[in-house]
């Protein structure tokens, strides 16, 4: 009977212990903002006839707004879920690819929607699938994380479009380079969370293809440099489709060679920009040059042709057939070379003008400085087509 | 402790254990089991909208080995599911060891340590149950401890953590970290008529039964807005408790029970803290020849999963019975009715009356009505008593079962059912239902035995009409060939009015039972006790094997 007694008692404590009571006055705690390391991709799967798939999108929007262009959304409606009445061709938003991609991560015809998964990594054990009420903080964790490469896209016209990667680690990394075609702002069939049908629902970020494969295709980058990667691809083959162009962006993505993470993503609108394309320039260890910029050099290095001192300023420019490079030299005593493509040397005058044309879709240039006093020297270069300038100021500060 | 050298030591004890219980050639030593293969070669058929299929063979297997004597029990389940039938969800794919156990008894108390199952009460914040159909297993690894130190009295402890699919593969499933799906619980049940002669003599019964169950979940961020950055303050330990009473007398039945759960955010009740309660009222009566039963139940937020972000079939703790029939002809299936948990109140009634023989309406061998209705509506804001406008679920059967002479048997149902598709399926409209069933049966001989089915469904909704129909042979007690073809001849177009047909045969012999079929069929719900499944359409040639020792 003591034993009797000793496990009704267990019984009543255990019931009063095991329990959580959260006052309303403190449901809801306010955290601070983080800042981003990196890009995020945030592959959304939906299906038009999921009820809660609108919920997911608002959702994605605002996760995107507020991320001050940190995130980047792309929606897919993979075939084989079934959530997704590819049957009715009319409001069909599946694409092969991204049954592709749904099977790599595990998705089937029961998986519940809507869920997302973040820049390919799992987030649990063999789950890469996100609900969509995790998606703040998985995307607010993986920001956190230092990235290895970057990936920016310039603004593509004419079927061109050129990734910029930049690796700033000190190991050369292989990867997959894929691009995406991305469709905004398609009018068309949803079901709502009151169970309505909405035939001109606003569809965002609609993964259309993969333009260059499911995969992509396999490239490497050396260490602490950057490279660009042009792919060019049917502006008149993807209006075939029934893609409106106006609305679509490509998204460029570098997948770990095990796809076992994305290493980095960035994206860029197709415009319908028919002028002179703008060229690119980049700065090894600085990245794409937006804007005009100084660097400040203080070093120098032994040239092992000449055997003389020499400071060295190197990147890669793309796309301009055409480019002109104005010089201006606020010191005079300076030898230097700028090399695109070609070579020219400097004569010493205050300012000098080249015209180039790359033959090439992407020339390294480089320019040498040759100190004879180690003073103070200044030299600015203003790089120019028809539809784009920007001026580089070199310093050489001993 | 790695799980590699804590999966040895388990396999190692009851590798002794096994050794020692026969090596002692005990008698009271049984050794039992069954193997239970499901398989399909599958075919694409784009007509019915089959999956692309990454394997051409998908199968589920099941192997149960179980070892009994006076002191000691065990058993194990291994599992094989690499390439899964269609229709599970992705976590169901796998292959190990899905169930271990060892239990002891002495006197009056009995525990199991390894992977458990229990319910309490009706389930209704513990259920932990197996049940294939549906990928669901959702024991606890843990432990469970019965006592009976009085007559009338049973206690039940129970905790561990939950099995979601494959889980129990972590390395903290395996050391027994708590740190995400612990559950535990208690129950007490007393039967008071143990100790009083009074209602013993007079064939009375009185069970009271109270149960809690707690769950422990450390905190997720889960953000309620981004601007500015707001997170919901999530509780760790959830608990429920249920309370409960039984009467009996003289054919009659009463149960009355209520359930409460405490502040539960999760993904199934948008992050609510509102608490859940569900009441379940329950009269019945029977004597030989007739018997009626009454149910009413109300439940309201009552999901009770050990993961709060687990969607679809996993993880779920408890679970709510239907209130619905389990229908087994296929058209009166066709539209399941599952158990929505944001809130429901369910009816349910039953009367069944069987004619005696030799009377004017049982005929020379008696006959049976049975009358069938269930009603299912939401509940409302308004008050604790109101319910939606809306009805989620109707169904009114009436089912004749006659056998008309020595050799002819009949059962006939018609039912008329509403079904929500919007609200059980997510998508669709309200559909209303005309079925009629014919089922005949001839018995030729000791040997021979012949069924034939049709079935008729009639909607202006949906998919309109369909036609049912099944040929059964059962030959020698042991093989059976099948024949049936489901057509929609109310499609909305010609292309959309399929047949789905199917050839089987299975053969029983002793212990083993296999059975062979080839055919498609369509996408649809498979339900089992509220608890319901997408299955995809599938063509292909089925194979199951089933053999118990």
């Amino acid at each position: 009977m003591r034993n009797t007694i000793n496990a009704i008692l267990f019984f009543l404590i255990g019931m009063l212990a095991a329990c959580d009571y959260i006052p309303p006055s403190e449901q809801l705690i306010e955290i601070d903002g983080v800042t981003s390391q990196r890009i995020v991709l945030l592959t959304e799967f939906s299906g038009i006839g999921c009820v809660n798939c609108p919920t997911a999108q608002d959702m994605a929007d605002e996760l995107e707004r507020g991320s001050d262009g940190q995130l980047i959304v792309v929606q897919m409606h993979p075939a084989t879920n079934a959530f997704t009445f590819s049957a009715d061709k009319e409001y069909d938003y599946t694409a092969k690819e991204a049954d592709i991609y749904y099977s790599f991560f595990g998705g089937t015809a029961t998986t519940p929607f809507p869920t997302g998964v973040i820049d390919f990594k799992e987030i649990n054990n063999n789950n890469y699938f996100a609900d969509y009420t995790t998606w703040g903080s998985y995307i607010r964790s993986r920001q956190q994380a230092k990235t290895q490469l970057s990936v920016s896209l310039q603004s593509i016209t004419n079927g061109k479009a050129v990734a910029i990667i930049e690796n700033s680690t000190d190991t050369d990394i292989d990867f997959q380079l894929i691009f995406w075609l991305v469709e905004d702002s398609i009018s068309g069939r949803q079901l709502m969370p009151d169970g309505s049908v909405n035939d001109n629902y606003l569809h965002r970020h609609v993964f259309r293809e993969a333009l260059n494969g499911a995969w992509g295709t396999k490239q490497s980058i050396l260490k602490q440099s950057s490279d660009n990667y042009r792919f060019n691809f049917s502006e008149t083959d993807l209006k075939t489709k029934g893609y409106d162009l106006s609305h679509c962006r490509i998204v460029a993505l570098a997948v770990s060679a095990d796809m076992s993470e994305l290493l980095a993503v960035g994206q860029a609108k197709i415009t319908n920009n028919a002028q002179e394309e703008p060229f690119v320039l980049t700065i090894n260890r600085i990245g794409a040059i937006r804007g005009d910029t100084t660097i400040i050099v203080n070093g120098t290095q032994i040239d092992a042709i000449s055997g003389k001192e020499q400071m060295e300023v190197r990147g890669s420019i793309s796309l301009a057939q055409h480019i002109e490079v104005d010089i201006e030299r606020e010191e005079m005593g300076i030898e230097d070379q700028l090399c695109i493509g070609a070579c020219v040397n400097g004569n010493m005058q205050t300012s000098q003008h080249f015209e180039f044309n790359i033959s090439n879709a992407y020339s390294t240039w480089y320019a040498h400085y040759y100190p004879a006093d180690h003073k103070p020297a200044t030299i600015t270069y203003r790089f120019y087509n028809s539809s784009r300038h920007l001026n580089l100021t070199i310093r050489y500060e001993p | 402790m790695s799980s590699f050298l804590m999966r040895k030591i388990v396999f190692s004890i009851l590798l002794i254990l096994c050794y020692s219980l026969v090596a002692h050639a005990d008698s009271d030593i049984s050794f039992s089991g069954s193997l239970q293969h499901d398989g399909l070669f599958a075919m694409q058929d784009d007509e019915i909208g089959t999956e692309d299929y990454s394997f051409p063979y998908l199968s589920n297997t099941y192997l149960n080995l179980m070892l009994s004597s006076k002191w000691v029990n065990a058993g194990l389940r291994v599992e094989t599911m690499e390439a899964p039938l269609p229709g599970y969800e992705g976590g169901f794919k796998g292959s190990g060891i899905g169930n271990i156990y060892i239990q002891g008894k002495w006197k009056w108390g009995k525990l199991t340590i390894g992977d458990v199952y229990s319910q309490f009460g009706s389930g209704l914040i513990l259920r932990l149950y197996e049940e294939r159909n549906l990928g669901i297993d959702n024991s606890l690894r843990g432990g469970r401890l019965e006592l009976t130190p009085y007559k009338g009295i049973r206690i039940e402890a129970i905790g561990g953590k939950q099995r979601v699919y494959w889980n129990c593969y972590n390395k903290t499933a395996w050391n027994f970290n708590m740190s995400k799906g612990a559950v535990v619980g208690g129950d007490i049940e007393l039967d008071i008529d143990e100790w009083s002669q009074t209602m013993q003599q007079k064939g009375m019964t009185l069970n009271i039964g109270a149960s809690w169950v707690s769950k422990y979940e450390p905190q997720d961020t889960i953000f309620k807005s981004y601007a500015p950055p707001t997170i919901y303050n999530l509780p760790r330990w959830v608990g429920a408790a249920d309370a409960r009473v039984q009467f009996g007398y003289k054919g009659f039945s009463l149960l009355a029970e209520y359930a409460w759960k405490a502040n539960d955010p999760s993904a199934d009740n948008n992050f609510s803290y509102a608490h859940g309660e569900a009441l379940l009222l329950s009269a019945s009566y029977s004597r030989r020849g007739l018997s009626a039963l009454l149910q009413v139940k109300r439940s309201e937020n009552m999901a009770f999963r050990s993961d709060r972000l687990a969607r679809g079939n996993a993880a779920y703790i408890n679970h709510l019975p239907p209130f619905t029939q389990a229908h087994t002809y296929y058209l009166a299936d066709l539209n399941a009715y599952a158990t929505q948990l944001q809130g429901e109140w369910a009816f349910q009634g039953e009367l069944r009356y069987t004619w005696k023989r030799h009377t004017a309406m049982g005929g020379k061998h008696g006959t049976t009505l049975r009358l069938h209705a269930a009603h299912i509506r939401g509940t409302s804001d308004k008050n604790w008593w109101a319910s939606t406008k809306e009805t989620y679920y109707t169904d009114i059967n009436l089912e004749l079962n006659k056998r008309i002479s020595k050799r002819w048997y009949i059962n006939a149902m018609y039912m008329y059912q509403t079904f929500n598709a919007q609200v059980i399926e997510g998508h669709g409209e309200l559909i209303r239902s005309h079925i009629v069933v014919a089922d005949v049966k001839y018995v030729t001989s000791d040997k021979v035995e012949m069924r034939a089915e049709l079935q008729y469904l009639f909607s202006r909704q949906d998919e309109g009409q369909w036609l049912y129909a099944l040929y059964e042979l059962s030959l020698f007690n042991d093989l059976m060939i099948t024949v049936s073809d489901m057509y929609n001849i109310g499609g909305t177009d010609i292309s959309s009015r399929l047949n789905y047909y199917m050839v089987a045969a299975s053969y029983q012999k002793g212990a083993h039972n296999i059975s062979l079929g080839f055919g498609r069929s369509r996408a649809g719900y498979s339900c089992v006790g509220g608890v319901c499944r997408f299955v995809p359409a599938e063509k292909g040639v089925r194979i199951n094997y089933n053999f118990t020792f």
